[in-house]
C-alpha cells in the first residue's frame, strides 16, 4: 500500500512538471534566436462582383477593376475573396434584373461585404461609381463617384477605390496606391525598377547601363537617391520619378552608398568610404551642408532615419561583427540594439516609430525579424525560406517588402508584419533591394 | 522488511529526480532569460571629439590581430602612424583593363575577413615589386564578396579588402597616389555558384591597370 502511494505521488508529480514545462516559453524554442508563429488572422470576406459597365466599351474588360480591388484588399491581409466566384456572378445577375439586392443570397454565401460597382470609360474619361455595402443588416456604407481619369489610369482608379473601402472598414489609410523601388538586372544591367506595390506596372526608371544599388525614395516621394556605377565609381545619385532630371548628391572616391531621407528634416543620411572606412554622414540632397556622425575605424553603414528625424539605426561591427545600434541626428548616445545574433545588419525605422525590422543571420541563412526599438520583443518572420534581406516598411507600418531566394534567384515580395501573407511580386531574373514609398497623395 | 527497503528507494529516486528538474530548471533560466536583459545604458550626453569608445568584444569573438606587421584594417585597434589609410587619389573616371598574370595577380581572402594571409602576402609582394618596377603604372584594386553576406554589408565589407590591398601595397613602398579602389560587394563575382569553392574564388582582389 505504502508503495502504491509513494507511485502515485510520483505520478501526480509528473503530470505538474510537465505542465509546468509545456508552459514555458523554452518549450517551443527551436533556434537560437527568439521565434513567434505568425498569429491566426481573421479575415473579412467581400463579394465584388465585375463592375457594370454604363456603356460597353472594349478599352477595359469587364472584370479588370474588381479584379484590381480582390487584389489590393487581399494583399491588405484584411480581406478575402468568396470561395465560389461563380455564385458572386449569379447573385449579381439576379440582382440586376430584379433591380435590388437579395442580402439573403449573399449572407449565405458567407460574404460580410458588398461592393458594386458602375463605370464608364471612353478614349478620353474613365470614371466609376462605387457602393459598399454591409450584408449583415443591408445597411449602404458609402457611396462614391471617382471621376476625372484619363482612360489608362485604371489602376490608379481601382487602387484608390480599394483605399477607400480599407479606410471606411479599417480607419486606416491603404497602401494601395503606393510603389515599390528596388533594383533588377532584367533588362541587362542592374537598373533601379518601380513597380505598383500589387506587383503590376513594373518599368526601370534609370538607363545608367552599369551597376546599381540601394535605392531609397526621396523628397516629397517623386525622386530616388541610389547609388551608381555609371562614372566607374560607386557615387550618389539623384533622378525624378519620371525620368526628366538626374544628379550627383556625391562623388568622393570610395562608396558613396546606402542613402535615407527623411522627409520631416529634408536630410539625406549616407555611408561615405572617403575616410579610408565606411563612415555614416548627414547632408542636403544636394550633397551640401554635410555632417559626419561617425568617427570610428569599423565598418558604420547603413543608416535609416527614425520617422520624427531625431535618431538614426544604423550598422556597425565596431564590437567585432554586424549589429544594429542607434544614435541621435548628431552622432551622439551611441547604443547597441541587438544584443543577439552574430550577424545583423539592414536595420529600418518603423513608420509608427515603435518598431524595426532587420535581417539577421542564424544557422547560414537570413530572415526577417522585427524588434521594438529598445533591443527587446524579438519576433522572427520568414523560416526555412532561403535567405531574406532588405526589408522595408510599408507607411501605413502594416507590411514589409523584402528580397528572398527561397524560390531560386532573389525576387521582391511583400508580408504582414506578423509575418503572413507572403506573395511574390517580381518573377523574372533577380531582384533585390525594395524600398517601398511614402504615400503617395 | 524487503517492501519497507523498495519504498525507501522509491523516496530517494523521487527526491534526486525532484532536485534535479529544479536546479535544471534555474539552469536553464538563467542562461536564456535573454528578454529581462537590462536596459542599455545611455552614452553621456556631452559632446565629444574624440574616436567613441568601442564596445568590449563578445566572449568567443576570434582575434584577428596579429602583431607586428602593417595589418588588414580592424576594428579592434586605435589607430598607429603607419595604420591610419593615407587618403586616395581622387577616382580616375575612366575604363581599366584587367591586369595579366604576369603583371599583377589577383588574391583571395578568409570568409566574412580582410586580412591578407600569408599566401595572399607572398603574392602581393610580388605585385608590389612589379609595381616599383613599373612606376608610371596607375592600378585600382576591386574588391569583392561571396554572395553570402548581406548586400549592404558586402559592399563595405569589399571596400575594406581593397583599402587592406593597398595598405599593404603602401607599406612595400608602392606610391599611395598610384592605387585607386573600389568595392563590387557581392555584385560581380568570378563564379556564379553557390558552393564553397565558387564562394573562395568570390573572395577576392583583384587588379585592373589605366
Amino acid at each position: 500500500m505504502k508503495l502504491y502511494r509513494l507511485l502515485f505521488i510520483v505520478f501526480v508529480f509528473l503530470i505538474v512538471e510537465g505542465i509546468g514545462f509545456s508552459q514555458s516559453p523554452f518549450a517551443t524554442e527551436t533556434v537560437d534566436l527568439g521565434t513567434v508563429t505568425p498569429g491566426g488572422r481573421e479575415l473579412t470576406v467581400i463579394a465584388i462582383p465585375d463592375f457594370n459597365p454604363a456603356k460597353s466599351s472594349s478599352l477595359l474588360k469587364e472584370g479588370v477593376l474588381s479584379e484590381i480591388v480582390y487584389r489590393d484588399l487581399e494583399l491588405s491581409g484584411y480581406f478575402l475573396k468568396p470561395k465560389n466566384l461563380q455564385i458572386v456572378k449569379e447573385n449579381n445577375l439576379r440582382d440586376k434584373k430584379a433591380g435590388k439586392v437579395d442580402f439573403m443570397e449573399w449572407r449565405r454565401l458567407g460574404a460580410s461585404f458588398l461592393l458594386l460597382g458602375d463605370y464608364f470609360i471612353n478614349e478620353s474619361s474613365l470614371w466609376t461609381e462605387v457602393h459598399l455595402f454591409d450584408v449583415g443588416t443591408g445597411k449602404k456604407i458609402f457611396g462614391k463617384k471617382f471621376e476625372n481619369f484619363k482612360p489608362n489610369q485604371f489602376r490608379i482608379l481601382g487602387h484608390k477605390i480599394s483605399d477607400e473601402i480599407i479606410h471606411y472598414i479599417t480607419g486606416i489609410n491603404g497602401v494601395a496606391n503606393t510603389k515599390i523601388a528596388f533594383v533588377s538586372n532584367r533588362a541587362g544591367h542592374k537598373e533601379v525598377w518601380i513597380m505598383d506595390a500589387d506587383g503590376y506596372n513594373q518599368h526601370s526608371i534609370t538607363n545608367d547601363k552599369s551597376i546599381t544599388a540601394v535605392p531609397c525614395w526621396g523628397k516629397n516621394a517623386t525622386e530616388i537617391y541610389y547609388t551608381s556605377y555609371k562614372e566607374y565609381n560607386p557615387d550618389l545619385c539623384g533622378v525624378f520619378l519620371d525620368g526628366s532630371k538626374s544628379w550627383f548628391i556625391t562623388k568622393f572616391s570610395g562608396l558613396n552608398f546606402a542613402p535615407s531621407w527623411s522627409e520631416k528634416t529634408q536630410r539625406l543620411a549616407v555611408t561615405l568610404g572617403k575616410d579610408g572606412n565606411s563612415e555614416i554622414y548627414t547632408m542636403d540632397r544636394n550633397g551640401k551642408s554635410s555632417k559626419r556622425l561617425t568617427y570610428n575605424k569599423s565598418i558604420d553603414s547603413s543608416p535609416c532615419w527614425s520617422p520624427e528625424g531625431n535618431e538614426i539605426v544604423f550598422t556597425s561591427d565596431r564590437s567585432g561583427e554586424p549589429q544594429l545600434f542607434i544614435m541621435n541626428s548628431e552622432g551622439f548616445n551611441v547604443r547597441r540594439v541587438t544584443l543577439q545574433g552574430r550577424y545583423n545588419d539592414a536595420g529600418v525605422w518603423s513608420p509608427k516609430g515603435d518598431k524595426i525590422a532587420f535581417q539577421g543571420r542564424s544557422s547560414g541563412f537570413f530572415n526577417i525579424f522585427l524588434m521594438n526599438v529598445d533591443g527587446t520583443d524579438w519576433v522572427q518572420l520568414t523560416y526555412n525560406q532561403g535567405n531574406n534581406e532588405d526589408p522595408s516598411w510599408s507607411p501605413d507600418g502594416q507590411h514589409l517588402v523584402f528580397s528572398s531566394d527561397r524560390n531560386g534567384k532573389p525576387q521582391i515580395f511583400v508580408m504582414h508584419i506578423d509575418g503572413s501573407g507572403q506573395t511574390q511580386l517580381t518573377f523574372k531574373e533577380i531582384s533585390h533591394s525594395s524600398a517601398w514609398s511614402p504615400y503617395l497623395d | 522488511m524487503k517492501r519497507c527497503n523498495y519504498s525507501r528507494l522509491i523516496v530517494f529516486v523521487l527526491v534526486g529526480f525532484l532536485f534535479s528538474m529544479v536546479s535544471g530548471c534555474a539552469g536553464k533560466s538563467g542562461a536564456k532569460k535573454w528578454w529581462h536583459w537590462p536596459p542599455w545604458k545611455k552614452a553621456s550626453q556631452e559632446k565629444i571629439s574624440y574616436p567613441e569608445e568601442e564596445l568590449p568584444p563578445p566572449p568567443d569573438a576570434v582575434s584577428k590581430e596579429k602583431t607586428g606587421e602593417i595589418s588588414a584594417v580592424s576594428p579592434k585597434q586605435a589607430p598607429t602612424e603607419e595604420q591610419i589609410s593615407i587618403p586616395e587619389p581622387p577616382p580616375l573616371r575612366q575604363q581599366a583593363r584587367p591586369a595579366d598574370a604576369s603583371e599583377l595577380q589577383m588574391i583571395n581572402f578568409e570568409f566574412d575577413s580582410s586580412e591578407i594571409t600569408s599566401e595572399a602576402r607572398g603574392i602581393l609582394d610580388k605585385n608590389a615589386q612589379w609595381l616599383t618596377e613599373n612606376p608610371s603604372v596607375l592600378i585600382q584594386v576591386e574588391g569583392h564578396c561571396d554572395e553570402r553576406g548581406s548586400t549592404e554589408y558586402n559592399f563595405n565589407l569589399g571596400q575594406r579588402r581593397a583599402n587592406s590591398v593597398r595598405d599593404y601595397l603602401i607599406g612595400k613602398g608602392v606610391a599611395p597616389e598610384k592605387i585607386h579602389t573600389i568595392s563590387y560587394g557581392e555584385e560581380r563575382p568570378l563564379d556564379p555558384g553557390s558552393s564553397e569553392e565558387a564562394w573562395a574564388k568570390n573572395r577576392r582582389a583583384q587588379f585592373l591597370i589605366y
